[in-house]
């Protein structure tokens, strides 16, 4: 058996907001409409590393599916600065771990994303 | 490549790249020194002290010192200068609570003095000053992207100053605590003394003579506040900067054993092998 991800779904309260979010903030490219279980509809997004993401709304899920995804960069206080200017808001400053650097975002639907530096520190 | 960025708030960032240079010169604010490739050497007083790329070099406000360049190729030397104020700023954020600094009441007179002396350049403080100085090489001017690296750039410097300074004092077993900073000064004096000579056939004594103490007292008062033993800490300086030039130049093996200092090649074999777990030719071909 071989088995592959298709994309990964993420629920949210509005789908346009969401959209603006993933692509004009977080940079992500809007591919289109997919479908999800049950014939609803989504719109599928893709991360630079080509990880397609599915976007499904659903208005009622206000306490339902959270996710909570770890975004890489390569240079995190860069990103961080310039996703500050996108007008995000953090939850924390930048905070240094054993394997790398890492700060903590959501989204208006409650989703939340942690942008992780991974550091090699044994080179 | 050659620049100097001064900001709004008066931290300087600058970058050289030259092959000779003898330089009189006096500090107008704390400044923290690097170099990406060479070394180059400074002169503070009696002390001389030559920071490699693996070191940075902290030297304070009024500071008056001598650096010099003499290489083949460009040194690619890089600084950066914290103005007063945002030190006082920094320090206030990291030492104050909320309630003060948004009161005002936070800001008293901090005096900006640092351990003048080399430190190993690694961990955070090494990846966050490579990617400042790509944004600087690239021409960045965003003041509040520059202002946020440094600022991470003073708290990483603080976290290995606890490794190689506090922690160290705290491990002598001096009940006196000027004693204990005193004899911290002396044996952080051998430790300079290694790091700027270490390709040199420097013998003991003549490190104990730099650090002003005894032979015995300085194998004694380096073991507790290192660890390890002079030879050890020698040795493990050779080994790390061997690593470096197998990694980025294309000198070879034998020639980099007497470089670093080492007179024989199969006792640095040996014990590049025992420190790393690969032979120094399986590491040149990996890295």
């Amino acid at each position: 058996m071989c088995l592959t991800v298709n994309y990964l779904p993420v629920f949210v309260k509005n789908l346009q907001t969401e959209i603006d979010f993933y692509t004009s903030k977080l940079g992500f490219e809007l591919l289109g409409d997919g479908i999800y279980h049950n014939d609803n509809q989504c719109k599928l997004v893709k991360a630079g590393d080509n990880t397609i993401i599915g976007i499904i709304e659903d208005p009622q899920s206000n306490d339902g599916y959270k996710s909570k995804m770890l975004l890489n960069t390569p240079d995190l206080l860069h990103d961080y600065h310039q996703l500050r200017l996108a007008g995000i808001e953090f939850m924390n400053k930048p905070q240094y771990s054993t394997n790398g650097l890492s700060a903590q975002f959501a989204d208006k639907s409650g989703n939340s994303y942690i942008l992780f530096e991974h550091r090699n520190y044994q080179d | 490549m050659k620049y100097q960025r001064i900001l709004k708030n008066n931290n300087k960032i600058s970058s050289d790249a030259t092959c000779q240079k003898h330089q009189r010169q006096i500090t107008d604010n704390l400044t923290i020194r690097f170099v990406f490739s060479g070394n180059e050497t400074y002169q503070i007083g009696k002390r001389q002290l030559t920071v490699y790329p693996d070191s940075f070099l902290i030297i304070n406000q009024h500071t008056q010192y001598i650096n010099k360049i003499d290489a083949i190729n460009p040194v690619q030397s890089f600084s950066l200068t914290f103005d007063g104020d945002f030190l006082t700023d920094f320090m206030c954020s990291q030492i104050c609570s909320d309630d003060k600094l948004l009161s005002g009441s936070a800001a008293g007179p901090i005096a900006h003095s640092f351990e003048e002396t080399l430190y190993p350049l690694k961990g955070d403080m090494q990846f966050n000053l490579r990617h400042l100085k790509h944004h600087t090489d690239q021409g960045i001017n965003d003041e509040f992207l520059l202002n946020e690296y440094l600022h991470h750039c003073l708290l990483n410097y603080y976290k290995i100053y606890n490794s190689e300074i506090a922690e160290r004092e705290s491990r002598l077993p001096f009940l006196n605590y000027s004693t204990r900073i005193e004899i911290l000064r002396r044996v952080n004096l051998a430790k300079e003394f290694m790091l700027s000579n270490y390709n040199q056939n420097i013998s003991l004594e003549a490190v104990a003579g730099y650090a002003c103490l005894s032979v015995n007292h300085l194998l004694r008062n380096f073991k507790q506040a290192f660890g390890i033993s002079p030879h050890q800490y020698l040795t493990h300086i050779r080994l790390q900067r061997a690593k470096h030039l197998i990694k980025t130049t294309d000198l070879p093996i034998n020639e980099i054993v007497h470089v670093v200092g080492f007179e024989c090649s199969s006792s640095f074999i040996r014990l590049f092998k025992s420190r790393y777990s690969i032979t120094p030719l399986k590491y040149k071909c990996t890295a």
